[in-house]
């Protein structure tokens, strides 16, 4: 895939740090991260528990809960404007309208006192200047758009008469009430099983390209992205690890990380054996790794720099960027002058 | 070995006693479930609407009209209590079934990783424990190694259970907080009372090197170990008899991508080394299918198709698994697959239809499916296909002998 032009971006996010202020410490969930959304593209967000994903996507919207979040640093530039910069009045009129988001967990999400007509009916009030009655035609339109039947009826229900994956669907309707530009899918379907899952990662695939919306779809399944998305950016630790289209991460991955995820899942025509391990665990953020988060599960750990630099985030080919001293000049340069020692790759106890 | 093990003791009582029921199993065979049921009786409430509207109707005509009143509220707790005995109300039944269960037949081979899935609600994890018996069966017969288990007695079935163990989902939910890693792998010991003192002390170390976890971690509690960790430990207290057959109710479904992918290959390192059999029941099927053996793909408590990974894999013939496989995501994006997409969601099982249970949802339902339950048909000795509009098929396996 051809690399876009930069008027092509929709939201860029450039430096972005959000920390969270417990009374633990200081859990740095969000270190440093850089990534653009082209225009109608999906681009994946990946990565295991703990990496930042949803953190980035409540940092992007601007309601990481405060306390104990919180955007330290950063821009979110969406439309040439930083988002980050706007008052609070200001930002709920982005929030909703131009940049909508689904969540995990469809129960919670919605209100239960409230009928689904009415959730998705206030979304449009609110952004648009509509009568009730016209909010709720809307509502009903949009309901049958997601493919809810009988929406005419469904419209006065409540969200505990409907089932997981049709609650969802209210979700999503309620996301694309007022036609935005952005779509943040937050685990849409990881509550959900796979035939519903399915249903509902077609319905997104459907709807983007009727609306001509981005996505940002945050998920750990990598088989959702491989399914769904143009591009993708895996998270480790607060760092994104590695960007690029998904023909490249599948094919030819290059950070040890991406790797290892792709070595770890079940590929379809793998074998038992294949399946590979990244050794430890997922870092506590309080007091995380130092230099590059990884180093102490990487097999190509280069001592003396991984655990002591953090590498630059570097573009290795347009379009393809990624934070690794294996690939930095720096890195290069280190393990050039250590000829005699080479690269010791970390030893398993 | 000096004692006769529970076993052979009961193979002994074999004719003698008529409780103990036994069935030749074919020679690989570990463990085979015969028609195995569980329903879960729920009362069927009455509806009292009516009844509270005309009780506070009748306290306000107390109100102003004492004795009115005061017949009108006999009255209606009187009706009440007679009304349920009154045609045609009697016909209602008191209590509904929720057929978790239904008639599930399995043949477990040994030394085989055999999967069982299915969608949430499907019956998956209360297979799993009515297998055991951790669940009284409804019916059923579950026959391991040609014993009838659901017919022992307590004191049989806990003798019994060393040879059968079970690995739960939620590696937080399933240890206790209060005991030490130590305590809760040398539990099985003390209940067996297979071993004492020292002995214990050596097997528990063995068993934490053998999961892969360092000695010192014997006295910390759950809460200081990962999710991985915590799933070694589970682990360590299902090896700790030496049993042959396995029970993974979703061992790796609340673990991280690359957390699980360790505790499969310590799995599958764990089979190799001391030959066990496992029942692997799992929800993701990109999993199952390199991992398992056979794989049963149950339904609404019933079983709909069930064939060696190959057969279910790529030469699936019921409509439900050809959904199910083609709805699995694929990590690899040139192979953006051609979906079926099923409409709507998974029925109730409480007090389900008749015929095949997957009529609601089914692309090629008709007017049979409504209304017979599907005959099992076969397509080799392994592959079993229950669905009334697959062509072709025998009605035994030994028509492939």
């Amino acid at each position: 895939m051809s690399v876009r032009a930069p008027e092509d971006i929709l939201l860029e996010v450039k430096g972005l740090k959000t920390y969270f202020f417990t009374e633990e410490g200081v859990v740095k969930a969000i270190e440093s991260i850089n990534f653009v959304v082209y225009k109608s593209e999906t681009l994946g967000l990946v990565g295991e528990s703990g990496s930042g994903k949803s953190v980035t996507a409540l940092s992007i919207l601007g309601i990481v809960p405060d306390p104990p979040g919180k955007v330290l640093e950063g821009e979110v530039i969406f439309h040439g404007q930083d988002l980050r910069k706007l008052s609070p009045a200001e930002m709920r009129k982005i929030r909703g309208n131009q940049i909508a988001q689904v969540f995990q967990d469809p129960m919670t999400s919605l209100n239960p006192v409230f009928t689904v007509g009415d959730q998705i009916g206030e979304a449009i009030i609110l952004h648009q200047q509509v009568s009730r009655k016209e909010a709720r035609e809307k509502a009903i339109k949009i309901m049958s758009l997601v493919g809810i039947p009988s929406a005419d009826e469904r419209v006065d229900n409540y969200p505990f008469e409907f089932s997981g994956g049709m609650r969802q669907r209210v979700m999503i309707a309620m996301a694309l009430s007022c036609n935005p530009e952005l779509l943040i899918a937050d685990e849409p379907t990881t509550a959900l099983d796979v035939t519903i899952q399915a249903q509902i990662l077609e319905l997104l695939k459907a709807t983007s390209e009727e609306f001509d919306m981005s996505i940002i779809l945050i998920t750990h399944d990598m088989g959702v992205i491989a399914e769904m998305c143009d591009r993708v950016a895996v998270m480790y630790a607060g760092y994104i690890a590695e960007v690029s289209d998904i023909m490249t991460i599948f094919k030819s991955p290059l950070h040890p990380y991406t790797k290892g995820l792709l070595g770890a899942i079940p590929r379809p025509d793998a074998k038992r054996e294949d399946l590979t391990i990244i050794r430890g665990s997922i870092p506590n953020l309080i007091n995380p790794p130092s230099g590059c988060r990884f180093h102490p599960r990487c097999d190509y750990w280069i001592k003396g720099l991984c655990e002591v630099k953090v590498p630059e985030f570097i573009e290795i080919e347009p379009g393809h960027e990624l934070m690794c001293h294996l690939y930095t000049e720096e890195g290069k340069a280190y393990l050039e002058a250590h000829k005699d020692h080479p690269r010791i790759s970390y030893a398993a106890k | 070995m000096s004692t006769p093990s529970i076993i052979e003791k009961l193979q002994a009582k074999k004719g003698k006693d008529a409780r103990i029921k036994t069935k030749e199993l074919e020679e690989d065979v570990v463990l085979e479930v015969e028609n195995l049921a569980k329903y879960f009786k729920i009362p069927n409430p009455m509806d009292t609407t009516w009844f509270l509207v005309a009780f506070v109707a009748s306290l306000v005509i107390f109100a102003f009209f004492k004795i009115i009143g005061l017949i009108l509220i006999g009255l209606i707790i009187l009706a009440y209590f007679i009304i349920p005995y009154i045609p045609p109300f009697n016909k209602r039944p008191k209590f509904v079934y929720l057929k978790a269960v239904d008639g599930l037949n399995l043949k477990i081979r040994k030394q085989k990783i055999v999967g069982l899935v299915g969608e949430s609600g499907c019956g998956k994890s209360t297979a799993a424990r009515t297998i055991l018996r951790l669940l009284e069966p409804t019916k059923g017969s579950v026959y391991f190694r040609g014993i009838d288990i659901n017919r022992l007695t307590s004191d049989e079935l806990k003798e019994m259970r060393r040879y059968m163990q079970i690995v739960f989902q939620d590696p937080y939910a399933s240890l206790n907080p209060r005991a030490t890693a130590f305590d809760i792998i040398s539990e099985p010991y003390i209940i067996h009372g297979v071993a004492s003192g020292d002995e214990i002390s050596i097997n528990v170390l063995r068993l934490l090197k053998e999961v892969g976890l360092a000695p010192h971690h014997a006295y910390r509690y759950p809460h200081e170990f990962s999710g991985g960790q915590r799933q070694r430990i589970g682990i360590a207290r299902a090896l700790a008899l030496e049993p042959d057959f396995i029970i993974m109710d979703e061992p790796v479904s609340n673990l991280d991508v690359s957390v699980r992918a360790a505790i499969i290959q310590l799995i599958l390192k764990l089979q190799q080394k001391m030959g066990l059999t496992y029942l692997f029941i799992a929800h993701d099927l990109a999993l199952v299918r390199i991992l398992c053996d056979e794989v049963n793909v149950m339904y609404l408590g019933k079983l709909m198709e069930a064939g060696t990974s190959d057969e279910i894999f790529e030469d699936m013939k019921h409509p439900y698994t050809k959904a199910l496989v083609s709805a699995v995501p694929i990590a690899d994006p040139t192979k953006r697959s051609k979906k079926i997409f099923l409409q709507g969601d998974i029925p109730t099982p409480i007090n389900p239809p008749p015929g095949c249970r997957f009529q609601t949802r089914c692309p090629l339902v008709s007017d049979i499916c409504r209304a017979e339950d599907p005959k099992p048909k076969y397509f080799s000795k392994t592959h079993v296909v229950y669905c009334h509009n697959v062509e072709g098929g025998e009605d035994s396996p030994n028509a492939f002998e």
